[in-house]
């Protein structure tokens, strides 16, 4: 970064993002301590939020992609601010929306009720409420990427006969995997941070897998009304630890195919 | 074969105006911002020119999509990086027309380098791929725009392409800029977005 106004600037700004992270390491880890913050219970947690939020990911990358390419290459401004909705409305609303859409007074629910897929404290209605709230993060980062890229082999691809779907699934994804993953990432991001329509929908998870497990942000909340803030920030500092190291080794992969590439092309 | 090419658009003020019927190999040449790359993508329905009529061998394609036209459209980025030239050459054969031997005889005639990535061919050889690639689909019109000036030997290209073309009833267009192609059967100047066509 440049010693210049601006490159000064930048660097307030950045510090301005790392002090409230900085605060809750230091004090987890250092001024805190709390055992209970590093019980079981807490690595159960971070490993459902990380494992709901990675399937989010990928359910939102195999929804969405299409609609995200179809937005990059039309002018489709209803489509656009519907897709924005899940961002722009208060989380736990998100949840009672959930709640009604699984409960057996909607068709839709009664389906789900019939053949064992409840959404209430479910990981499968973890997994889709995690998915609505991270879906517009994903659709706006991977429209960017589509549109940023040159047209002319895609319009090729098309005078070759292609149609759309042959193009995105045979050309644009293979050819883009690394930017799409990118997308994922950051939708799986925000997933892990959510709370408001997971403390509504899926306070914790009722059998199967996770059998009475919360996610981290739901769980912190918790240590926080029933103990105090020890345990929970040293928890809050042990799940920013593994995010930030997970999120950074599926960064570090992809770069490192890039070097592989560079390698191959020289 | 034949083309039937009516047509009137704008764009950006850009007004253009080209009628005529033409088969074998044409020639589009004219200046920059003459009209020559928007004509072809008007033909080859890439860009938006309501109104106007493209007919290809009596089948009117005037309100198909580019996917349906049977117009391939190459430019000099007419490339996927991410393949081989291998599967680069086969991505939309027409597998009813070209055999194995149709292949090979295309890979041997435009001098294609086999089994490499795109991203290691020069753009020379990247554009010797592209037009194979338009070949093997078995399109029959193929639109080059600008992209024989950038190869090294343009006349033994030229030659293969007239041979193929005259063999499998394909009809060509090739916009050249400042330069007349000698192989072309008509030629078509392009001045102010307007079309005229001169003898060869």
């Amino acid at each position: 970064m440049r010693g210049d106004a601006i490159g000064i600037w930048s660097l307030i700004s950045l510090l301005l993002i790392l002090l409230p992270i900085a605060l809750v390491l230091y004090f987890g880890f250092v001024v805190y301590r709390s055992p209970q913050g590093y019980s079981p219970a807490v690595f159960h947690s971070i490993a459902l939020t990380l494992f709901s939020a990675a399937l989010s990911a990928l359910l939102v990358f195999v929804i969405f992609t299409p609609l995200s390419y179809v937005l990059s290459r039309s002018s489709g401004r209803m489509a656009e601010a519907i897709s924005d909705i899940p961002a722009s409305i208060p989380h736990p609303i998100v949840g009672i929306a959930f709640l009604i859409l699984g409960s057996p007074i909607t068709p839709f629910g009664r389906f789900l009720t019939e053949h064992g897929l409840g959404l209430y404290d479910s990981l499968f209605g973890l997994v889709l409420v995690l998915s609505f709230i991270s879906a517009p993060i994903y659709i706006r980062s991977a429209q960017s990427l589509f549109t940023s890229l040159n047209r002319e082999p895609e319009q090729f691809a098309s005078t070759l006969g292609k149609g759309r779907s042959a193009i995105l699934y045979g050309l644009l994804i293979p050819s883009n995997a690394r930017g799409l993953l990118s997308a994922s990432l950051t939708s799986m991001s925000r997933a892990i941070s959510e709370f408001g329509s997971v403390a509504i929908l899926v306070f914790y998870i009722s059998g199967g897998l996770f059998s009475g497990t919360e996610t981290a942000s739901v769980l912190i909340y918790q240590y926080y009304g029933y103990y105090g803030p020890g345990p929970a920030i040293t928890a809050s500092a042990i799940l920013i630890v593994i995010s930030v190291a997970v999120l950074l080794a599926v960064k570090f992969l992809s770069r490192g195919r890039t070097i592989t590439e560079k390698v191959i092309r020289a | 074969m034949t083309i039937d090419i009516d047509i009137i658009a704008e764009t950006g003020g850009f007004k253009l105006n080209a009628r005529f019927r033409a088969a074998g190999i044409i020639n589009v040449t004219g200046e920059n911002g003459s009209g020559k790359t928007f004509l072809l993508r008007c033909i080859a329905g890439l860009a938006s020119c309501q109104g106007s009529r493209v007919i290809v061998n009596g089948r009117d394609v005037s309100f198909y999509p580019p996917e349906r036209r049977s117009i391939v459209y190459a430019s000099q980025n007419s490339y996927f990086m991410s393949m081989t030239s291998d599967r680069h050459i086969v991505y939309g054969i027409d597998t009813t027309r070209f055999d194995r031997s149709a292949v090979s005889e295309v890979t041997e005639g435009l001098m294609i380098p086999l089994g490499k990535r795109m991203s290691q061919l020069s753009q020379g050889q990247r554009m010797r791929v592209a037009i194979a690639t338009a070949l093997l689909s078995g399109k029959e019109v193929l639109l080059l725009d600008e992209v024989i000036s950038n190869l090294s030997d343009g006349r033994d290209v030229m030659s293969f392409l007239r041979e193929f073309s005259k063999k499998n009833g394909l009809d060509l267009m090739i916009v050249s800029h400042g330069y007349s192609v000698p192989e072309a059967d008509l030629l078509v100047r392009m001045n102010m977005g307007t079309a005229t066509l001169e003898p060869p």
